[in-house]
């Protein structure tokens, strides 16, 4: 009975007459230690890493695990997804179990912080759902991106991104007969108006890739699949698994279905598609639940326009699928209970029960006030247990997604990607290493090299890390921007060392203004009348910005010249435009910012001669620098604006622009040196004797315009993916 | 005890047992003790006691033992079936409660042995079918095996690593919080 499965470990003893146990007790011993202990003893020999990783001492292990939470008074295991750390590029997850007050402890809840996700943001994690078999479904709503994780042995991987996607809702089941997880999603692509469903299988032989479900939607199902989909993404509601299948819940947000049919299924093991009957309250503010192995809808009275609108919430049980037989199953009144405030949060959500099919069962709610509490079945009493804001974690208000889940210990494999196995070969990390020491256009063109470079390439954290690598270099990068030709070529990019040659070429020249941005995360924006553009000069990365044409006062529209107030060659607005670029890191996206004015002012309170620079320090505000331009009057405060546009990394000099000249300041001998002049060009093409054609030219644009710039692989996918972020 | 044959003299000595260790010592227990051992209830139930239960793989000193435990758990066993009645009893909560703790430190002084004793009571109580005293003793063992290194576990249990460095090094990454 206790070998049932299992195969012999076979374990090599040096003869030495000690006491010694069958492998096969060995085994009841293992059973018994924490997941850390039996992760270590995989390290003993051959026969116990084999044992300890096999499926068969998984499974005992589970109902090892299952029966011993059933027999003591069950403490919950919270799993719990943390906000993003400030850089907005990792998330901790942390695993806790409340102590029960009674206990030693006095109520002490021990947080853990289990591991760290790069690249999750946390605050846009959607709701997780329940675990299945000691595995957890995360999903970052900004990547898009799907995680799978198992808490007790912290293992992670990333699914392969989600290519086409305009929609998706994701659910993790397991298929008992192939013994394999699965996550099943719905989802809509672009330019198809109906939902299907794809399903990706850990570690299963489909590799890396999302194949269709065995059984697909019928077409007239796709509106309610549809509204199941958004339900799931604007309410943060994961489907629920219950009985081998995915339950999607259609609420009443949705008009135009027919809501006979509020909850749409998809089994797991057969991935067929059904539907279930909803219960006869309706599904206003409704959430699905799993508990003692039946599916359940949550109903919180406080949101229902129904005459029976009170301070309680329902749970009804679905009895049998086939006749759609729904009970009131637990009616829990939330206001009587001293010390424990359950009306106020917006959101209330039943994760779970502990002590399931026992008389004194406990029912466990989430808020989005970040509390967890437990209702007793039989005192009918609750208490909490947990609080987010007791642990030392805070969450931005107003985001009610519940990151909160219950978990099990148990030694469930998750199965990296293939990319990901790749990803951590001695090959690829030297390739990566190369990489990073290459300049973006090459990279670029590297991408077609083979599968697994450009896998590499366009992996996110490798354009991290190649952006951070890149950032390093002790240098002032800057490049002198042109007039691009040919297809989505808008702009000609060359270094700036190169500008006396580049004028010679008037291709290149400039015909209208063009205002460029300062680099931001990678991409600069470049402005000209009609139309901005985001590029990233080092890779050719290109997205354009145009004005829809209600604009109060479009920027392109000639202005009368009003008093002196204006001065109408100001270098770095166009027209009554100016346009700021920034990043979002907690969305990951970047932001322009148009302004537009009537008038303007842009002459700076000015000290003859004489640059003074602030810097706001440990929020003191200080003079940094002062730069007297006394001795260069190219750069008279007078006849232009001038901006002080970076410090070198190496020497400090300032780098100094007035659009048409740039140069560093230097410090010590208050001197500049040029490093491009505008007005130079011009010379040299009078010196050349050109008279009538360049007349075009002359003062209406700068035929080069120098831009500051970093070196990074950022771009954006062509087809824009609408994100639900709540 | 060679001839208790007839349906009648089976009923008056059902109440006792009797067990033979290896060393053909012979112990005299309750049905209600023996029967903690699913070996021994199905034998019981198939009508082989008669005459004794030859117990091949148990030596006296560890029946001695075998036997302590169960007649501990046994009567804790009556016990606990005596209060479920009334549930709800506070009075009886209070008893149970008395006497779970008793047993807890029963249990606690009954794994005082060398390591020796306690892998010849765990056989015993794979043998016997003892669910209660296989868990109590594994877990005995495991606890002592809870905080040990790969290497300490190795000379504790003399297994041979028989693992390539590289195959180690692989598994200690694959979960290296584990190992720190």
């Amino acid at each position: 009975m206790l070998t049932r499965s299992m195969k012999r470990m076979k374990t090599k003893v040096a003869s030495t007459g000690a006491p010694e146990l069958p492998d096969e007790l060995m085994t009841e011993v293992l059973l018994r230690l924490p997941i850390k202990s039996i992760l270590r003893c995989r390290a003993v020999c051959r026969a116990w890493a084999a044992t300890l990783s096999s499926y068969g001492f998984c499974s005992l292990h589970m109902a090892h695990g299952d029966a011993a939470h059933a027999a003591s008074s069950a403490r919950p295991k919270l799993l719990l997804v943390a906000p993003a750390t400030a850089a907005c590029d990792a998330t901790a997850v942390c695993s806790c179990s409340p102590q029960e007050q009674a206990g030693p402890g006095g109520g002490a809840n021990l947080t853990t912080a289990t591991f760290t996700l790069d690249e999750l943001r946390g605050d846009f994690v959607g709701g997780v759902a329940a675990q299945c078999r000691g595995l957890t479904l995360l999903h970052d709503a900004v990547a898009p991106a799907y995680y799978v994780v198992n808490a007790a042995t912290r293992a992670v991987t990333r699914l392969p991104p989600c290519q086409d996607v305009l929609f998706s809702s994701a659910g993790l089941g397991f298929d008992a007969r192939a013994r394999e997880y699965k996550v099943m999603r719905l989802l809509r692509k672009p330019k198809d108006p109906d939902v299907s469903c794809q399903v990706y299988t850990l570690g299963g032989k489909h590799g890396d890739r999302w194949r269709p479900a065995a059984g697909r939607i019928p077409s007239s199902f796709s509106g309610t699949a549809h509204c199941a989909i958004r339900v799931a993404a604007m309410r943060n509601l994961p489907p629920v698994l219950a009985r081998g299948s995915l339950h999607w819940l259609i609420d009443g947000s949705c008009p135009s279905i027919d809501l006979a049919a509020s909850i749409i299924t998809y089994s797991v093991t057969k991935e067929t598609f059904g539907w279930v009957q909803s219960p006869p309250c309706g599904t206003v503010g409704a959430h699905l639940v799993e508990l003692d192995g039946c599916l359940c809808m949550v109903r919180d009275l406080r949101h229902g326009s129904s005459p029976d609108c009170s301070s309680a919430i329902e749970i009804w049980k679905l009895q049998g699928y086939a006749t759609g037989d729904w009970s009131l199953d637990t009616h829990i009144n939330l206001s009587s209970h001293a010390g424990v405030n359950l009306v106020e949060p917006e959101v209330i959500r039943v994760l779970g029960a502990v002590g399931d099919g026992r008389p004194a069962k406990k029912i466990i709610m989430a808020t989005s006030d970040h509390t967890v509490h437990a209702y007793d079945s039989m005192s009918k009493n609750v208490e909490t247990i947990f609080s987010v804001a007791d642990a030392g974690v805070r969450y931005p208000s107003g985001r009610t997604a519940i990151r909160i889940c219950l978990f099990k210990e148990t030694l469930a494999p998750v199965h990296k990607t293939h990319e990901e196995i790749y990803f951590s070969s001695p090959p690829a990390k030297a390739t990566k290493e190369m990489l990073l020491r290459l300049p973006a256009r090459s990279i670029v063109q590297f991408k077609r090299v083979c599968k697994q470079w450009r896998s590499i390439i366009e992996n996110k954290s490798f354009m991290r890390s190649y952006f951070e690598h890149k950032s390093m270099e002790k240098r002032t990068k800057i490049m002198a921007v042109g007039r691009g030709s040919g297809r989505r070529k808008f702009f000609h990019f060359a270094p700036l060392e190169k500008w006396r040659s580049e004028a010679a070429n008037k291709d290149t020249w400039l015909d209208s203004k063009v205002v460029c941005s300062k680099p931001c995360h990678g991409l600069n924006l470049l402005i000209t009348a009609e139309k901005d553009y985001l590029y990233n000069p080092c890779t050719g990365y290109c997205t354009t910005n145009s004005y829809p044409g209600s604009l109060a006062c479009a920027p392109w529209e000639t202005q009368t010249p009003s008093v002196d107030l204006i001065i109408p060659d100001h270098a770095f607005t166009i027209g009554n435009k100016n346009v700021g670029l920034g990043f979002n890191p907690l969305n990951q996206e970047h932001v322009a910012v148009i302004m537009l004015y009537q008038f303007k002012n842009l002459k700076s309170h000015m000290v003859a001669g004489e640059l003074v620079i602030w810097k706001l320090e440990r929020n003191e505000w200080d003079i940094a620098y002062l730069v007297c331009l006394k001795a260069s009057p190219d750069y008279s405060l007078l006849s232009n604006n001038v901006m002080p546009m970076a410090v070198d990394p190496k020497d400090g000099r300032i780098l100094l622009s007035t659009g048409r000249k740039m140069g560093f300041y230097d410090r010590v001998n208050e001197t500049i040196e040029k490093l491009y002049d505008a007005d130079e060009i011009w010379h040299m093409k009078k010196m050349a004797g050109a008279s009538s054609q360049g007349a075009q030219y002359e003062k209406s644009a700068i035929p080069l315009v120098p831009m500051l710039y970093e070196e990074s692989l950022v771009s954006y996918p062509r087809t824009r993916k609408d994100k639900f972020l709540f | 005890m060679a001839s208790a044959g007839s349906g009648d003299e089976k009923a008056a000595a059902a109440a006792m047992i009797t067990l033979i260790s290896s060393d053909n010592e012979k112990f005299e227990v309750t049905e209600a003790t023996a029967t903690l051992s699913q070996t021994i209830r199905h034998m019981i139930e198939d009508g082989c006691t008669d005459g004794g239960v030859p117990l091949p793989n148990v030596t006296s000193k560890i029946l001695a033992r075998v036997i302590e435990y169960c007649k501990k758990h046994a009567t804790a066993a009556a016990g606990e079936e005596g209060s479920s009645s009334s549930f709800s009893d506070a009075a009886f909560l209070e008893v149970d409660r008395a006497f779970l703790e008793e047993l807890e430190e029963f249990d606690d002084a009954f794994l005082e042995v060398d390591r020796a004793t306690l892998f010849d009571l765990i056989l015993a109580a794979n043998y016997l079918d003892i669910k209660g005293l296989l868990n109590l003793t594994c877990q005995k063992v495991a606890d002592s095996v809870k905080g040990k290194t790969p290497e300490q576990i190795r000379e504790m249990y003399n297994i041979v690593n028989d693992l390539t460095p590289e195959e180690e090094a692989e598994i200690r990454r694959e979960t290296q919080w584990a190992f720190e």
